[in-house]
């Protein structure tokens, strides 16, 4: 009895919670099921528009960098951002709160970068830069630098990182070195001058390291990227020499009798592989650079050169003739040396080499000849798809970027050799580099600057 | 006193006479006191003419009063005289014997004649009056019934006609409750029609919003398709998935992603395709609006 006393009190209670219940469950349910799902299919894909705008600077007369034109020349040349020409531009905001947002939503940009430039006396100099979403309005990245003069550029460069990394989610290349050989006609005693030279990864800022009446050849970076070596005939022989940047400060690494070259250092920075013919035919060593201890790679009758080490530093590849023409080989390595048989990677096409290693060590950028033309490819090691970049006629010695988007390499045009960077995933038609004077070849680009 | 009523029996009679009437005119009067207030709202020429009745006939009285004392005066003043002349006469008759005797009475004869001939005279003129009076009294009175008759028949018609209003109301009474039966029952019946008609509408309605919520799905996907920019390097088979919320103005007040492809540059391009394509075609119907008010998106890179 005491139970039905209690149901009949309590039950208009529950009527009224149970029909409130109903009733948000009604609306609930509604909203769940008034929520449209729509499917987007398609859409395109193209290099990311993005306005760079001139940057503002604190004097009269011009700066003495163009940071925003650096910038824009590095995204270009990434192949991944296509930024607006000047002319594109509706306005040059330098502040973020001059900026008319719907101007810059009929250009097809995304993004929009505005910077300050400023002498802040004894030499020195701020940047600062902001880039903002142009559809959100909000600023993505903002720095401040402040430097010496001659490091403007590299202040640019660095820029140019960090609004490749902030679009791309792929740290940028740009604050990093290139290493080339130029080869110039002197006119007066009509001999040739050789010369190692660094600079920025577009170009510019050259440094050069060493100069030659001899040919100088294989430039390649350590590790750290404060060493190259480079084989050197400026004693009418070939010799490997190893050079501090810094300091000049350079050493002898191979003086074998015969051929010494193709230098190549291993991740750990500690080993150095290269091509000897001090055994009669050119095989592939291993050198440990702090004892001077030789291990020998290779042993067959064929040519065996161009070696290039895996970023887990667990094999290398190398060019071989074995199978009647150049092709590309992988052999495993370990501390004692060889550690296993050369397998062939490469089988389209009769001439694959000059291979290295992508930073993530899933393919290899090799020359590969093409219906008689010298031309860079990609090789995706799990699918062995081989892909070509270019269309030039003469490329050689491509070398990856450092985050694997880019590859540098040298080609022809009118009978002297230029560099040129192309995207990895070839979407892009190649980017020329600075065009500097002389015929260059031999193009190594720089791991990160630390 | 008596004799003065037997010597003056006419003038008794008129004075009686006019008494009782003046009673009966006050009574009636008095009676008519009551309905004449009915009357008052009816009409001022009833009004007037009684009160012109009273005050007649208390002007009669009046005179005919002081007319009375008169001659109950002079009456007197006469009969001392004569009682004292009878007296002087008495011996002078016995003086004069018949002689003077006969001449008094010739004398009183004479003056008796002439007050015969004149309370004639006077009793003709007031007969003439009192017929004059009751003629206007009579007059009067037939006014005053006609008027009483009006009166009844004023008040008979009153009765009738609240008789018949009385019906008529009934009548009307009835009919409205007929009209408000019939009333009711047309408004069920349409109603019913509304209530048809609005199944049928909503019917129609949904039958169109879901065409125009159609059209615009179909304007929302090609307009953030044309803006939909992906990145050079997306590898296939990514997929991302985003919930959008929109004002009925188009505008996409916010992006939120509720499935990540995983790769960050492909879910930006999804989140940058929603925001260059803002303001998306929305309709313009405030509800049907509502089914866009959030919407998820799936996106997934096309075979270019």
């Amino acid at each position: 009895m005491q139970y039905t006393k209690l149901t009949i009190r309590v039950a208009p209670f529950l009527l009224f919670f149970f029909s409130l219940l109903f009733v948000i469950n009604s609306v609930f349910v509604n909203q769940a099921h008034a929520v449209l799902e729509v499917e987007i299919k398609g859409g395109f894909q193209s290099a990311d528009p993005i306005a760079i705008v001139p940057f503002s600077w604190s004097q009269s007369g011009k700066a003495p960098v163009d940071i925003a034109s650096i910038i824009s020349r590095d995204l270009a040349r990434s192949g991944v951002f296509s930024p607006l020409s000047l002319n594109q531009l509706p306005e040059h905001p330098t502040m973020e709160g001059s900026i008319n947002f719907p101007r810059w939503k009929n250009t097809n940009a995304e993004n929009l970068v505005i910077g300050q430039v400023a002498a802040i006396g004894q030499g020195r100099f701020e940047i600062k830069f902001k880039m903002l979403d142009i559809f959100t309005g909000k600023s993505s990245i903002e720095y401040r630098y402040e430097v010496a003069q001659k490091q403007l550029r590299r202040v640019a460069h660095q820029i140019s990182d960090q609004i490749y990394q902030k679009l791309t989610h792929t740290k940028g290349a740009f604050d990093t070195l290139i290493a080339y050989v130029v080869v110039n006609n002197d006119v007066d005693s009509k001999k040739r001058i050789y010369t190692l030279a660094v600079a920025d990864s577009d170009g510019y800022s050259e440094q050069i390291i060493l100069k030659s009446k001899k040919p100088i050849m294989s430039p390649i970076w350590s590790p750290n990227g404060k060493r190259l070596s480079y084989v050197s005939f400026e004693k009418n022989r070939s010799i490997i020499y190893m050079q501090e940047l810094k300091s000049g400060k350079r050493k002898t690494i191979a003086q074998f009798k015969g051929i010494n070259s193709a230098p190549a250092w291993s991740p750990d920075g500690k080993r150095l592989a290269m091509t000897l013919s001090k055994d009669g035919n050119s095989e592939i060593y291993v050198m440990h650079i702090a004892s001077g201890v030789l291990q020998r790679i290779t042993n067959h009758y064929s040519i065996d050169t161009e070696p290039a080490w895996a970023p887990d530093g667990r094999s290398l590849v190398f060019t071989s003739d074995r199978a009647g023409k150049p092709q590309i080989y992988q052999v495993a390595i370990n501390q004692q040396g060889r550690s296993g048989n050369p397998k062939r990677l490469t089988y389209d096409g009769n001439y694959n080499a000059g291979a290295s290693f992508s930073p993530d060590g899933k393919s290899l950028v090799l020359i590969t000849r093409e219906q008689g033309r010298f031309r860079v490819g990609v090789l995706e090691l799990a699918s062995r798809q081989l892909q070509i970049l270019t269309r030039s006629r003469l490329d050689e010695s491509p070398s990856f970027a450092p985050n694997g988007k880019m590859v540098l390499y040298a080609t022809e045009l009118s009978g002297r050799g230029i560099l040129e960077a192309i995207a990895v995933d070839g979407s892009h038609s190649p980017q020329r580099l600075r065009v500097l004077s002389g015929d260059v070849r031999e193009p190594a680009w720089s791991p990160y600057r630390r | 006193m008596l004799d003065w009523i037997k010597d003056n029996s006419t003038a008794f009679a008129i004075a009686v006479v006019f008494h009782v009437l003046f009673l009966v005119a006050l009574l009636v009067n008095w009676q008519m006191d009551k309905p004449d207030k009915i009357i008052l709202e009816q009409g001022d020429i009833i009004q007037v003419s009684a009160v012109d009745a009273n005050s007649y006939d208390a002007e009669v009285k009046k005179i005919e009063q002081q007319k009375n004392a008169e001659q109950r005066k002079k009456a007197q003043a006469k009969r001392k005289a004569q009682e004292l002349a009878k007296k002087k006469k008495q011996e002078e008759i016995r003086k004069k014997k018949e002689k003077q005797r006969k001449a008094d009475e010739l004398k009183r004869k004479k003056a008796a004649d002439v007050k015969k001939k004149k309370e004639a005279l006077k009793k003709a003129e007031q007969e003439k009056k009192r017929k004059k009076e009751a003629e206007k009294k009579k007059i009067a009175e037939e006014k005053l019934k006609k008027e009483k008759l009006k009166k009844e028949q004023l008040k008979k018609e009153q009765l009738k006609k609240a008789e018949q209003e009385k019906r008529r109301l009934e009548k009307q009474k009835k009919q409205q409750q007929a009209e408000q039966k019939r009333k009711a029952e047309a408004d069920k019946k349409r109603q019913a029609e509304l209530k048809r008609k609005e199944q049928r509408d909503r019917a129609e309605r949904e039958r169109r919003s879901k065409g125009i919520i159609n059209r615009h799905v179909v304007l929302i996907v090609q307009k953030i398709e044309r803006n939909w920019r992906q990145p050079l390097d997306v590898p296939s088979g990514l997929e991302c998935k985003i919930e959008i919320i929109l004002l009925p103005s188009g505008n996409v007040v916010s992006v939120k992603i509720v499935e990540s492809s995983g790769n960050q540059a492909f879910d930006r391009s999804v989140e940058t395709a929603v925001r260059k394509a803002s303001p998306l075609p929305v309709p313009t119907d405030s509800v049907i609006f509502k089914e866009f008010e959030v919407m998820r998106l799936r996106f997934e890179p096309g075979s270019n």
